[in-house]
Order: structure tokens, then sequence, then C-alpha cells
């Protein structure tokens, strides 16, 4: 039990970095608490190599090449594989409500009271 | 909260309840989770649900045999039979059920309740209906997200403007498209496609920044495309009217932007510089103050129009 809540936690941990906001980060000098982690490296910055090479300007305007130094970046709030393991499918027994092709399905764990 | 956003996404939220009743603090959580799934027994878990958490205050001070009278009572005004009910309140499949759930998810290791996921995402949400509508709009962005770069759709060797149309007035932006090619492109590329039309300044910080360009308003959206800083040593953050794209780290530049409004010498070397505020800074001066960071629902921002690209 406890190593899994470790694995949660780490998990947690890294998918809230992943889905963080876009900042420029307000610094305490400005009366705000920083809201997010400073500079993060991600895969981004290891596939710019990936980047087309830069062309003349002339050239890119009258060709339909996309801008340099640009990729594709796919669905932000990817599916984590990980994650799908730890929280059982969603079946027939789960108490529902709303549309089963929903974009967007909240798993509510709660309480009553 | 939840049912006001399945009121408001009808086509596109789905619900899963599940329960974790916290038993070693929660003397009735265990007995108000079987009373769900007896209502549901005859077709109104969620009328139950719903009406467990908007009366709470009427039982959770209660005995457990206060509890249980509480229930039938309740029972009657849901139109459920009260016999049959009581009876499957008590049954102990039902009760095994609720322990088994609550076994599982201790398993899991999750941190307390409620704990929401987003397709099994845990994203961090503050228990607001604007903080969960603006993950839902996130989700929903992602349909409209680009599968390619833009093309080049200027020439970083002639001059821009940009009028930035907002439901206070107009600012009127000079863009630097010699010194940040990438971020002018992609920001009149957006432009012209529309994907500024409607978007609210969601984080607008008075003597910091105002920031925009997230179609979802929750500061986690992007184009589906990501770009390159261009940071130009001559270009620093010394004064207000600046233009800047948001990232989420080097290279990370989307649609988001921000105004500056004032010198901001920390975001120097980290954020790209493409513009200036020539005329209507007192319009961006003028815009809602929101800080998403401060949770809670938040006033309306306010929204841009559009935003029209001039070459010169």
């Amino acid at each position: 039990m406890k190593s899994k809540f470790l694995i949660l936690t780490l998990i947690l941990a890294l998918l809230l970095g992943a889905c963080q906001a876009a900042t420029p980060q307000a610094t305490s000098e400005d009366g705000f608490t920083p809201t997010e982690e400073p500079v993060k490296e991600t895969e981004a910055s290891a596939s710019t190599q990936a980047a087309a090479p830069t062309q003349p300007a002339q050239t890119s305007l009258t060709s339909s090449e996309p801008m340099p130094g640009c990729r594709v970046t796919g669905a932000q709030l990817k599916p984590n594989p990980t994650l799908e393991a730890l929280f059982p499918a969603i079946s027939e027994k789960d108490w529902t409500k709303g549309p089963s092709d929903a974009t967007v399905t909240i798993l509510d764990y709660s309480d009553f009271q | 909260m939840l049912a006001q956003i399945l009121n408001d996404y009808p086509e596109d939220v789905r619900i899963v309840y599940r329960h974790f009743p916290l038993i070693s603090i929660h003397d009735k959580a265990m007995l108000a989770a079987q009373a769900a799934n007896a209502a549901g027994e005859q077709g109104k878990f969620w009328e139950m649900h719903d009406l467990l958490f908007a009366r709470q205050a009427e039982w959770s001070n209660l005995t457990v045999e206060g509890f249980q009278t509480w229930l039938e009572e309740v029972a009657n005004e849901l139109d459920l039979d009260s016999d049959q009910f009581m009876t499957d309140l008590v049954a102990a499949e039902n009760a095994q059920q609720v322990q088994a759930s609550y076994d599982q998810n201790s398993q899991i290791g999750l941190p307390g309740t409620p704990f929401l996921l987003f397709n099994k995402l845990p994203i961090q949400v503050t228990l607001s209906y604007d903080s969960i509508a603006s993950v839902v709009e996130a989700f929903l962005l992602e349909k409209r997200q680009y599968q390619a770069c833009p093309p080049m759709v200027i020439d970083p060797e002639k001059q821009y403007t940009a009028t930035i149309q907002t439901e206070k007035g107009d600012i009127e932006v000079e863009l630097f498209a010699d010194q940040a090619p990438l971020a002018v492109n992609s920001f009149a590329f957006l432009a012209q496609e529309g994907w500024f039309d409607g978007v609210t300044f969601h984080r607008v910080l008075p003597g910091f920044v105002a920031q925009a360009g997230d179609p979802s308003g929750s500061g986690m959206g992007g184009p589906g495309y990501e770009f390159d800083n261009e940071v130009s040593p001559d270009l620093k953050f010394e004064a207000a009217g600046l233009l800047a794209m948001a990232n989420s780290g080097a290279n990370t530049n989307g649609s988001q932007f921000f105004i500056t409004f004032g010198p901001t010498p920390d975001l120097d070397g980290n954020y790209t510089i493409f513009g200036r505020v020539t005329s209507g800074m007192e319009v961006a001066e003028s815009l809602t103050a929101r800080n998403p960071a401060q949770g809670g629902n938040l006033p309306a921002g306010d929204k841009i129009l559009g935003i029209t690209i001039e070459e010169r």
C-alpha cells in the first residue's frame, strides 16, 4: 500500500508538471507567490535539432513550407497508460451521468460526509 | 458544482462517481454511500447523491440511528419505495460493495476526497466551477488544434502592426518581425485564422502582466504546435507595454502572449519579446484583474474581439 501511494504521488508530481499553465512567472517582488516550478527541460528542447533548417525569408514566403523552429505537439493533455492502469476502467457497475462518448470523463472519488 | 458542469456541457462531459467513504473520520460516510446505492436500486442514485450533498448540514451531526431515520424520511421525499429502500440500505451486499470500493481506493493511495480525474488525468483544480470548466475547455480545445506548424505568412524584412480589439477598446501594437520572426509569424497566422477571437485575458496581474491567447481560458491551452524562443540581447523587459510570448519552459511558445505593465527584468532571457504597444496602453491597464492561481471563482475576464495585422 505504501509503495503504491508513492507511485501515485510520483505520477501526480510528473503530471502536474506536464499539465502546467504557460507563464511568465510572477516573482515575489511583484507581491505574488510563484505558482509554477522554474523553467523545466522537456522533450521539446531535445527535439529542437529536428527543426527544419532556416530558409531565406524570400523562399519561405513563396513556399508553403512550415515555419522553422516549430514542432507539432499533439494533444497537450495526453492519456497516461500508467495512470490508466492504476484506476479501474469505467464499467456498467459505475454510477455515471452524461454520454458515454463524452470528450471529458470526470471521475469523482468522493465521500458524502 | 459538477451538476452545473454537466448541465452546461451536456454533450461533452460525463461524470462517474466512485465511493471513497473516509470511514476513520466520518462515522456516517459508509451509510451515506449505501443510501445512494439503495436509491440507485430504484433508479435514483443521482437524486440521492445531490440531496446528501445539498442537505449535509441536516444530517452530519446526527447519530447513526438518527441518520437512518432521516434517510427514511428523505426516501419518501424522493418518492422511493421506502420499505425497499430501508432493506437495500442495510443489505449485506450493499455494505460489502461500499467496503470493497473503500478498500480499492485506499490501495490506490488517493490523497483525500473529493479527488477528481479528467480522462484519468489528475489535473490540479480548485473546487470551483470556473476551475473545472476551464479544464473541460482545455480538452475541448484539442479539437481545434493544428496538426501542422503554420506556414510563413510574414516577410521578416517588412514592418507589421497589430490591432488587438478588446471589449475595453483597441490596443495598437508594433511587431518586431526582424527580431522575432517566428513569434510574429505565428501571432499573425493565428490572428488571421481567428484563433484569438473571443479569447479572454485570463490572467491579468496589475503591475506585472496581462496574459491571453488560450481559447480555453485555463492557461494550459495552445495551438497544437510550439516554437523556439527568440531572445535578442537588445530587447529587454525594461518598460510597460512590451508584447511577449508566454511559455511553459524554453522553446515551448504556442499562442499565449502577454503585455507588460512595467519593467519586469526577471523575465529577461526566458521569454520572446515580439512587439510593443504604441497606443491603447490605458485599455490594457483597464483590463479586469484576475489571478487564476488564487483559485475560486474569478471575475469574468475581458475578451479579445479580434486581432488584425497590417503590413506596412
